[in-house]
């Protein structure tokens, strides 16, 4: 009796290969994304931007803090600071891609939970807005 | 064929400030050629051709044919004349039109050749038109006596470099400020770019109303490529009223947002040649909004 195999040998490569290129663009998607994340120390509330590759051509960066807080410095200085609502915005010009840093101190501290933040960018090239919440660490 | 007038074309081509690179790429045809019929060494053109170019001068084509005489006939290789009737009288003709036989296959390769053209001329499909398509962006409303950006963006699916046209007609009511790239040429009110873009690229100019203006402007445009020779107009947004928002506020509710700012910015990319006040426009996003000040022609931002 012959046990040969119905399909040709090459197509049994077909789902490895499909998985490799699967593998490969998830990675290159993953190095390309941009995030943020926001952790606190002490009365400093930090919020952290990971710029994908390409960079936009500028992106807003924003912490909101619970109503009626008493905001402190900002860094970077230059900040639209909302000090009714307690929203905090910088406007960042051309980034390039790595790690943004914004800070802005609060008295009293702030618990975490009650922090949020987001970035908000146009993709380069076009395309609508994308906006991404900071994850708390 | 038409005969034309290559120092009248000359003329024209320099009242309009035009280059021979245009009009060459308009008519499809070299810089060289266009040379040669300025300078008068190929007054015969193909009609075809004559008509490419009257459209690329702006003109009606009988405007630059030789005076007196709007068509040539056309010759053989030989130099007989072959659209007068008076040409088939030829010693040759003669002999041809004596023998039957030869008549008869005469008659029958003139049919083939009919019936060819036929098919050709039915069969083949229209001249196609420019791949290249352009979206205009222009804010729904302006303020009189501010500068107003109106932007053009082009976009090709070709991945090579492709020459093009890009012409736009500026409303009346308005005086062109300024233009990127400011390679564009200003004629009877019509702004043109000639270039090569690869992909996608950016277009746009700047224009100023009086401050007493009160009306709305329409826009006009279109695009021709190396790929068709056929124009194809601009689409998008083709009209601005004059109002009291600012042309960034595009939503009009006299504050300017995230989404609105990051827009601007995301056009203008590296340029501030476009006579935008753009430190204004921050300082709009940081104030919780603005309202303009007809009487002292200025914003005042709200804090």
């Amino acid at each position: 009796m012959n046990h040969t195999t119905p399909y040709p040998k090459p197509l049994l490569l077909l789902p490895f290969l499909v998985s490799m290129l699967f593998l490969t663009l998830a990675a290159q998607s993953i190095a390309g994304q941009a995030a943020a994340t926001l952790e606190q120390d002490g009365q400093t509330i930090r919020l952290e931007v990971s710029v994908p590759t390409p960079p936009p051509t500028s992106l807003i960066a924003g912490i909101k803090l619970p109503a009626q807080t008493k905001i402190g410095a900002t860094s970077p200085p230059s900040a639209k600071v909302d000090s009714q609502k307690a929203h905090i915005k910088w406007l960042v010009k051309h980034p390039r891609p790595g790690t943004l840093r914004f800070s802005v101190t609060t008295s009293p501290p702030m618990k975490l939970s009650s922090v949020s933040a987001e970035v908000l960018f146009r993709p380069p090239g076009g395309g609508s807005l994308i906006r991404i919440d900071a994850k708390k660490r | 064929m038409v005969k034309i007038d290559g120092a009248r074309v000359r003329a024209i081509r320099e009242q309009k400030g035009l280059t021979q690179l245009y009009v060459a790429t308009v008519v499809e045809v070299t810089t060289d050629t266009v040379s040669r019929w300025e300078n008068k060494r190929y007054p015969s053109i193909k009609k075809e051709n004559g008509l490419k170019l009257a459209e690329a001068l702006e003109v009606e084509l009988n405007e630059i044919l030789d005076s007196g005489e709007s068509t040539v006939p056309m010759r053989d290789d030989a130099g007989a004349d072959i659209s007068d009737p008076a040409a088939e009288k030829t010693p040759e003709s003669s002999a041809w039109s004596k023998k039957p036989g030869h008549l008869g296959i005469l008659v029958i390769l003139s049919a083939m050749l009919g019936t060819g053209w036929a098919l050709v001329h039915y069969l083949t499909p229209p001249a196609p038109a420019s791949l290249t398509t352009v979206t205009r962006i222009v804010s729904p409303h302006f303020i009189p006596g501010r500068p107003l950006p109106v932007f053009l963006k082009v976009a090709n699916p070709s991945p090579e470099a492709v020459s093009i046209i890009l012409k736009e007609e500026l409303p009346p009511s308005a005086t062109l400020k300024a233009s990127f790239p400011s390679s564009a040429g200003k004629q009877d009110g019509t702004i043109r770019w000639l270039t090569q873009i690869t992909g996608s690229s950016l277009f746009y100019y700047t224009i100023i109303t009086d401050a007493s203006f009160n009306g709305t402007l329409s826009f006009s445009g279109n695009v021709r490529d190396g790929h068709g020779s056929e124009a194809i107009e601009i689409r998008g947004a083709n009209s601005s009223r004059a109002g009291v928002h600012h042309w960034a506020d595009s939503d009009g509710d006299n504050r300017i947002s995230d989404e609105e700012i990051l827009e601007v910015y995301d056009l203008l990319a590296n340029d501030s040649s476009a006579q935008l006040d753009l430190d204004l426009l921050e300082e709009m996003w940081l104030g919780d909004g603005y309202l303009w000040q007809p009487e002292q022609q200025k914003f005042s931002i709200l804090e």
